[in-house]
């Protein structure tokens, strides 16, 4: 009876480091902090590479965001939805639009499913404030499969299955983001499907 | 009797199996991360200078392409580590990372640029030598040295990857 009973508690043991190791490879952020959220669709915890992140939240950002820098360098928001709350399609084309951020600096990048960027040799793997085309202030980025015909903002999803996107914003506004009141995030919205003629 | 008795040496070991697998993620992913830098660099308290990602050959997850990143996988047993960082235009961050992966300090240019002399990392049972610049104390004897560069453009790029070759570390004292 002894050894039955250290053999079921080793079983959960091995069940609990199991179930801990999953969990923290899921991408779900819903930590409540005012501005974590931006319109239901970007998503962060302030509490990233701060030394108040919980034990869960450093397992999960060893796992899916190593060496990410503590709030005051940088914020990473992460969305997996369109406008509509339906999850991104590698299959789908969609279209980015966005203003000036409170950051010095920003990038919006792409991610397979597996965490790494998109195996293509299309070198469309992110957008960012320096490399924009048009304003600062009002522009437009295309996310999909096949490359735009006009020169224009574009990530590539080629070479993925599923994706999520992930906005940078160095030296941030911190003031602005927790105040939840913060608005210009960049919406995604899904495109028509092009019919041929 | 014996059925509950058995649920709850199971629940007990769950809940401990979560906690232990939580607590101890962070510190194996770090390890297999430093042993990767430690063979990539030559060793420990050298300088690897990474290229841009390529996505042909992901390193590690979530690289930013837009960035330049040098890593120096610090062991503080050997002594306090000396980094230096190649001059460098616009955006610039040094950032270190405990042996559990935690951000415990970052540089940025402004810091840099406060005092002339080099950044020394100490862990508790080191003093810094005299006429240091910035001293950083670690947490923990091992753990990860970043340094991040924004490549702006593709113009930029060549001129990052000639500022990186001014990074370096090394041990200073034992």
């Amino acid at each position: 009876m002894v050894l039955t009973g250290f053999l079921v508690t080793f079983a959960g043991v091995i069940a609990g480091i199991a179930f801990a190791v999953w969990r923290s490879g899921q991408v779900s952020l819903r930590n409540p902090q005012p501005g974590s959220s931006i319109d239901g669709t970007w998503r962060t915890d302030f509490d990233i590479g701060s030394e108040n992140a919980s034990g869960p939240l450093r397992a999960r950002i060893a796992r899916k965001g190593l060496f990410a820098l503590s709030r005051s360098e940088a914020v990473y928001y992460t969305r997996v939805v369109d406008d509509t709350g339906a999850p991104l399609d590698s299959t789908s084309t969609y279209k980015v639009t966005g203003t000036r951020m409170p950051c010095d600096w920003w990038s919006i990048t792409l991610y397979n499913q597996d965490d790494h960027l998109a195996a293509n040799h299309d070198n469309a793997a992110s957008i960012n404030l320096d490399r924009l085309i048009g304003s600062p202030e009002h522009w437009t980025a295309i996310v999909g499969p096949t490359r735009p015909a006009e020169p224009t903002n574009w990530i590539s999803t080629a070479g993925t299955t599923s994706f999520d996107l992930t906005l940078r914003l160095y030296q941030p506004d911190l003031d602005a983001l927790t105040s939840g009141k913060v608005t210009g995030f960049p919406t995604v919205e899904r495109l028509p499907v092009q019919t041929g003629a | 009797m014996t059925a509950l008795l058995y649920l709850c040496l199971f629940a007990v070991g769950l809940g401990a199996g979560w906690v232990i697998g939580i607590q101890m993620l962070p510190r194996v992913i770090m390890k297999v991360v430093l042993q990767r830098v430690d063979k990539t660099a030559g060793g420990p308290n050298r300088m690897e200078h990474r290229g841009p990602a390529d996505p042909h050959r992901p390193t590690i997850v979530r690289q930013s392409p837009d960035l330049l990143y040098s890593a120096c996988a610090f062991d503080l047993d050997a002594g306090a580590v000396q980094v230096e960082v190649g001059p460098t235009e616009g955006y610039l961050s040094v950032a270190f990372f405990d042996r559990a992966t935690n951000n415990f300090r970052t540089l940025t240019p402004k810091d840099l640029a406060a005092t002339n002399g080099p950044v020394t990392l100490v862990s508790a049972r080191h003093t810094a030598p005299p006429d240091t610049g910035v001293v950083v104390q670690s947490p923990t004897q091992r753990g990860i040295i970043l340094i991040r560069r924004r490549i702006s453009t593709d113009e930029s790029l060549a001129r990052m990857l000639k500022a990186q070759t001014g990074d370096h570390c090394q041990v200073i004292a034992g």
